[in-house]
């Protein structure tokens, strides 16, 4: 039976290096969805495996500039529970937090999450709401330009998700609706205030890519949701949930 | 590690690429070699040997494989083993300190905080860097840090319980008495604790191969054909065997062994569920193909190469649509397997046109799966020399599956198989049927030569496990101007799925419509019921089997009566109930309700629910513009499922009573060999218990042995919460024999006359105040033999076979109160109280823990759970932990349990079974309650589109 290999490179180059020896490479960080997927299917393609959740560009989360840079092998405990996080971004310590279960979070990556589920990840709403930039090994991306259509990430081969930056702002709320199977955010909403009270107001679902809607400060919130149901064909209901989630960021941001 | 340790190409390696990965293991530095692929919980079960992981999906969800990484509770399944390189990883098994169990461990052991011990070892790696990361955590917070657990069993409040223990440093201390009514920590308790459960995945063959069934992505079609040609050559495979493989070698296919006729008085359709598809498969999951190979993964990747060519049939999911369907079976060409009914309808009809008021229904009773957290398993071998085949499996009862399974193959007796049903992860009924699976492997074993293990996905569970409940149903209930119940007319369509499971036809009729008078006082019932094939899994006993569906109907006609007739459904039931000293009580519909005493559960229930204060807590709630509702469910169901002579009245083709064999050994420890089967209940504990309090004995020498038809006698297992009932008491009788038998050495050797001679527990007392022998005096005697009385055969050993004379019935108030927010649907329960009269309880806290389990099963129903096929192809769109919801931690609340108790006249012990009485009495009360908050019913599952659409249209119409 051909089986790959797992090397856990210690530079990102030779990370780079390895991915782009071959079509048969994938990398591994955290693992939560590629492992249980690759067990799930049993059909183990003929591929190396590199593992980067140690390699110390994708680690670190710091401050630079009024922007909160997190490496993307920082699981989402460690996002969750960080002191800088929790000070900086408190919001996005507390989306951080109601990602999977604690034994997920102990291991899952921002940027696993990132480039396994981007448009229905919790973290797109952090990244869409505070115009975030996503550094790659090569590039910096905005959040609009990471995904092709269908949600897969525009990443090649030899090039890996480093960090999210994320602009920090005066305030911030994100609220979400956990679905009651999965637990994953069936609908989300971020809010973020400026130093100049603008707000904007992201808006994530399991089944429609982010929406980013920037609003001046008076302006209701609820109306965010009118331009989501026509574009996104919400059930009534869903879209109910929505504008109740609107209605709980307002009130908290 | 440098840049120069960067591997070669690809091109440059080898075939076989191991790496060897070190780590430190429990306390201990390992060096192992492993593929790159190689899953962390794979090797940790199947090359380390530490079985105490357990696998309970494939969706990384329901934490059974949670271990440590570096102190971190993490999945087991989402890592590669080479990713622990330079890590610490401490599974279960590296949790205790060599004899001394963890504190945590201790805590889960005497809070009562497991059953099946399946998410046990998970449960326990999660609760501990629970309190790591968070020292003093609230209630609430440990459940939300429970969410990446599933406990089917406990209902979680015991596990909060034992966490809350553990953070505030006061141990909870059990029972030190072993006595009958006391709760001492259960015998079985330290292996689950510890990781060294033995499970049939753990087990491990000679000459083991494994094998993956291929199942049918088609709901209805003709099976064209099966190219395995691909499959065959996958490196590892043994071999690739179908349905025409299995008609080849003479094997039956699966029935109901429950006979019904129709009202027209013809047999039911006994359809035959062949073990794998021929010419036909009849729903998504139906089993086509078995791959057997040297290992999981190459009978896997080999399935994958299977290339099945389908026609299409017409796909038949709903049952009301069968009769104008195209036909499953040629045997039953209107789709109708049988149209059963019990009572006169005629009079039943008169009464109802005569009836101050009439209340109609229509509902349903949602389709559900069972999920227990164990996946069903099956690991056979063949013996030519003997020519006898072994079995492990995780069945409900062993023998029974000895018996199905024999007829199955054909052998010429049940005696040449030996079935193993080891420690079996939860059931709730599900596990009680046989299925093909177990056959197979039995078959593929001789037929191979090997061992064949067969372990089922949790994607497979959800297709191919028996499905529970599925009913649609029209009720009329007739009042008279006083509010008696005059009449009860059903109406019942039940939906059996693609072939019949093995009690599935008894359990929409007899079960169901014995149980239709309720505790109430009812004069009249009839019932008709439709049962149907459509394409889906098949439905069979779930949890309640029949009464929680029939409890359900009653109740909810009972709530809508008194909306209607603008009383209050307590009041309104009050009026029905049958009084205490009506007992014993005969039922329009052929049982004899032996004891009970309704209003007083009714009153208690309603006490520790504050009934009476309930509309100030409702102004409250509306003033926060929230809609509160109360519902109380009475109930009274009928356990054991027994006696025999009732059972064979009712179409059973076994007896269904309970043997037990208490044998001492020479140096006087006592075996109980029982054919009850604990897969969570406890038995290895309350069954010692019944022994040690009749004959004066300590708990500790007394072992339980079940689950193997080669040790145990004959037995019928377990299910109808018939256990501690039926097999208990068969425990007591044996133990009654046993003194019987003593008494006789005892005054044989004090020379005196049997009769004078006392059990004075635990010594065997003559006339005189000397005459004074111990138990083990006795043992000793019997095994030497040395000077017996005449005629005596030696030993110290005795079985019975105990019969029932009636049913037990158990009875119940559940009072649920809810509080809906409108805006969004959203149902959030306040309390649930439950009292029970389940007559005595041998170890309450066992029976605290089936209440729970129960009631958040019945929660679940009511809340969460729906079985969900697409309507037109057939595929079963539930189908995953992701897709399928049912209670997590965080989404249930402590309940109160309480008790009353009236002693069942006919058991030794007055006890009735508790095992069911949660998901029978939940639902009800949960959806009266939320009726009771919205002013009108609504269907299962309560999800809040329901609620907030309804609200909706009721908005609408204000306005």
């Amino acid at each position: 039976m051909n089986q790959g290999s797992f090397v856990r490179p210690t530079s990102l180059e030779d990370a780079i290096r390895l991915l782009g020896q071959t079509m048969a490479t994938k990398p591994i960080a955290g693992g939560q969805s590629l492992v249980p997927s690759l067990r799930r299917v049993g059909n183990h393609k003929e591929e190396v495996l590199v593992g980067i959740d140690q390699l110390a560009p994708l680690k670190g989360i710091r401050t630079v500039d009024n922007r909160l840079h997190i490496g993307a092998a920082e699981t989402h405990n460690s996002i969750s529970s960080s002191q800088i996080v929790q000070s900086e971004i408190p919001a996005l310590a507390c989306l951080a937090k109601s990602i999977g279960d604690a034994q997920v979070r102990n291991r899952g990556t921002l940027g696993g999450a990132l480039v396994s589920n981007f448009l229905h990840t919790d973290y797109a709403a952090a990244i869409y709401g505070l115009n975030s930039r996503i550094h790659t090994s090569s590039r910096v991306l905005a959040p609009s330009e990471f995904t092709s259509e269908n949600g897969s990430p525009k990443i090649a081969r030899d090039e890996l998700v480093v960090s999210v930056s994320f602009r920090i702002p005066s305030r911030a709320v994100y609220v979400r609706l956990a679905h009651p199977a999965g637990g994953y955010a069936d609908l989300g909403v971020f809010c973020a205030m400026d130093r100049d009270r603008q707000i904007a107001v992201s808006l994530i679902g399991s089944d429609f890519p982010p929406v980013l809607l920037s609003l001046a400060v008076d302006a209701a919130l609820s109306k965010a949701a009118d331009s989501l149901h026509q574009t996104a064909h919400l059930s009534a209901y869903r879209f109910a949930r929505l504008r109740g989630l609107l209605k709980q960021a307002e009130a908290e941001l | 590690m440098s840049s120069d340790t960067v591997p070669a190409p690809i091109s440059a390696l080898g075939d076989h690429r191991a790496q060897s990965v070190g780590f430190e293991l429990n306390g201990a530095q390992v060096e192992i070699e492993v593929q790159s692929s190689d899953v962390l919980v794979d090797t940790l079960r199947d090359q380390l040997g530490l079985t105490g992981t357990h696998i309970g999906c494939d969706t990384a969800q329901c934490g059974a494989c949670t271990i440590h990484l570096n102190g971190r509770s993490v999945k087991a399944c989402t890592m590669l083993t080479a990713q622990v390189a330079g890590t610490k990883v401490t599974t279960i098994e590296g949790v205790s300190d060599g004899d001394h169990l963890h504190p945590m461990q201790e805590a889960f052991r005497n809070t009562h905080a497991l059953q099946c011990g399946f998410c046990t070892p998970g449960m326990v790696m999660r609760a501990i860097d629970l309190l790591d990361e968070n020292p003093d955590p609230t209630r609430d917070e440990i459940r939300a840090g429970l969410n990446g657990n599933y406990c089917r069993c406990t209902g979680y409040q015991n596990i909060v319980s034992a966490i809350e223990s553990v953070s505030k440093r006061c141990p909870i201390q059990s029972d030190m008495s072993a006595a009958i009514g006391a709760s001492p920590p259960r015998k079985e308790d330290r292996r689950f604790l510890i990781g060294r459960g033995k499970y049939t995945a753990d087990t491990v063959l000679p000459n083991q191969r494994y094998a993956v069934v291929v199942r049918s992505d088609r709901a209805h079609a003709l099976l064209d054909h099966i190219d395995m040609r691909a499959a065959k050559r996958v490196p590892g495979v043994v071999d690739v065997l179908t349905g025409e493989d299995v008609a080849q070698d003479g094997l039956r296919g699966l029935t109901s062994s429950w006979k019904i006729h129709s009202r027209n008085g013809s047999p039911m359709k006994a359809v035959q569920r062949p073990l794998l598809a021929v010419k036909k498969v009849r729903f998504v999951g139906d089993a086509v193909a078995l791959v057997i190979a040297n290992s999981e993964r190459a009978a896997r990747l080999a399935a994958l190469q299977i290339n099945i060519a389908y026609s299409d049939l017409p796909t038949l999911i709903d049952p009301m649509k069968a009769r104008t369907s195209k036909p499953l079976h040629s045997d039953a060409p209107d789709n109708i397997c049988y149209d059963w009914a019990f009572g006169d309808e005629s009079s039943i009809d008169e009464v109802l046109a005569n009836a101050a008021h009439v209340t109609e229904l229509n509902l349903t009773n949602n389709r559900l799966i069972p999920n227990a957290l164990e996946p069903r398993a099956a690991n056979a071998m063949f013996d030519p020399g003997s020519g006898k085949y072994t079995l492990y499996t995780t069945s409900q009862n062993p023998h029974m599956a000895r018996k199905t399974i024999a007829e199955t193959l054909g052998l010429e007796s049940e005696t040449d198989l030996h079935v193993i049903s080891p420690d079996v992860g939860g059931g709730f009924g599900s596990k009680i049927f046989i299925y093909p699976e177990e056959c197979l492997c039995l078959w593929a074993a001789k037929r191979l030569g090997v061992s064949v293990k067969w372990v089922a996905t949790r994607a497979e569970s959800f297709a191919s496990d028996a499905h529970g409940r599925d009913h649609n149903t029209n009720a009329k209930l007739g009042l008279d101007e006083a509010g008696k119940f005059l009449a009860l007319k059903v109406e019942n369509t039940a939906n059996l799925g693609a072939y019949l499971s093995s009690f599935s036809t008894f359990v929409p009729s007899f079960l169901y419509a014995t149980m239709l008078a309720g505790p109430y006082t009812t004069k009249s019932v009839f019932c008709s019921v439709e049962a149907v094939f459509t394409n889906t899994a098949p439905v069979d006993a779930y949890r309640g089997a029949g009464r929680p569906e029939a409890t359900y109907l009653i109740e909810t006609m009972i709530d809508q009566a008194a909306r209607e007739i603008g009383v209050d459904p307590v009041d309104l039931r009050r009026r029905n109930l049958i009084p205490s000293d009506d007992f014993p009580y005969m039922t329009p519909v052929g049982l004899q309700y032996d004891i009970g005493d309704y209003e007083r559960h009714l009153q208690v229930a309603l006490e520790r629910s504050t009934y009476d204060t309930f509309p100030t807590r409702r102004a409250e709630s509306e003033k926060r513009g929230r809609l509160r509702g109360i519902g109380v469910a009475c109930y009274v169901e009928a356990c054991g499922i027994a006696p025999s002579y009732l059972a064979g009245a009712l179409g059973a083709e076994i007896g269904l009573w309970e043997a037990a064999t208490l044998r001492f050994s020479a140096d006087g420890h006592l075996q109980i060999l029982t054919g009850s089967h604990a897969h969570g209940q406890g038995h290895e504990t309350s069954f010692a218990q019944l022994a040690a309090d009749t004959l004066g004995l300590p708990i500790d020498g007394i072992d339980v042995v079940h689950g193997d038809t080669e040790r145990s006698p004959m037995g019928i297992g377990t299910f109808g919460s018939r256990s501690l009932v039926v097999g208990g008491s068969a425990v007591v009788r044996a133990a009654e024999a046993v003194i019987d038998k003593a008494k006789r050495i005892a005054a044989h050797m004090m020379g005196v006359d049997p009769n004078t001679i006392k059990f004075e527990k635990p010594n065997f007392c003559g006339p005189k105040p000397t005459d004074r022998l111990s138990i083990q005096r006795i043992i000793k005697a019997a095994y030497t033999a040395h000077s017996l009385p005449e005629g005596m055969t030696p030993g110290l050993e005795e079985t019975v076979l105990y019969d029932p004379v009636n049913f037990t019935f158990p009875s119940g108030t559940h009072v649920c109160e809810v509080e809906i927010d409108p805006q969004t649907g959203q149902i959030a329960i306040i309390s649930f109280v439950a009292v029970d009269d389940f007559g005595r309880q041998v170890h309450p806290k066992i029976v605290e823990g089936q209440v729970h389990g129960g009631v958040a099963q019945g929660i679940g129903q009511a809340l969460f759970e729906q079985a969900e096929y697409h309507e037109e192809h057939g595929a079963l769109l539930s189908d995953s932990f992701l897709r399928y919801a049912f209670p997590k931690a965080h989404q249930l609340l402590d309940i109160d349990v309480a008790s009353t108790v009236t002693l069942c006249p006919h058991t030794p012990m007055g006890a009735k079974g508790a095992g069911e009485a949660g998901a029978i009495a939940a639902p009800p009360a949960v959806m009266n309650a939320i009726a009771n908050a919205l002013g009108q019913r609504i269907e299962m599952p309560a999800k809040p589109e329901k609620i907030w659409e309804l609200y909706q249209s009721k908005k609408a119409l204000d306005e």
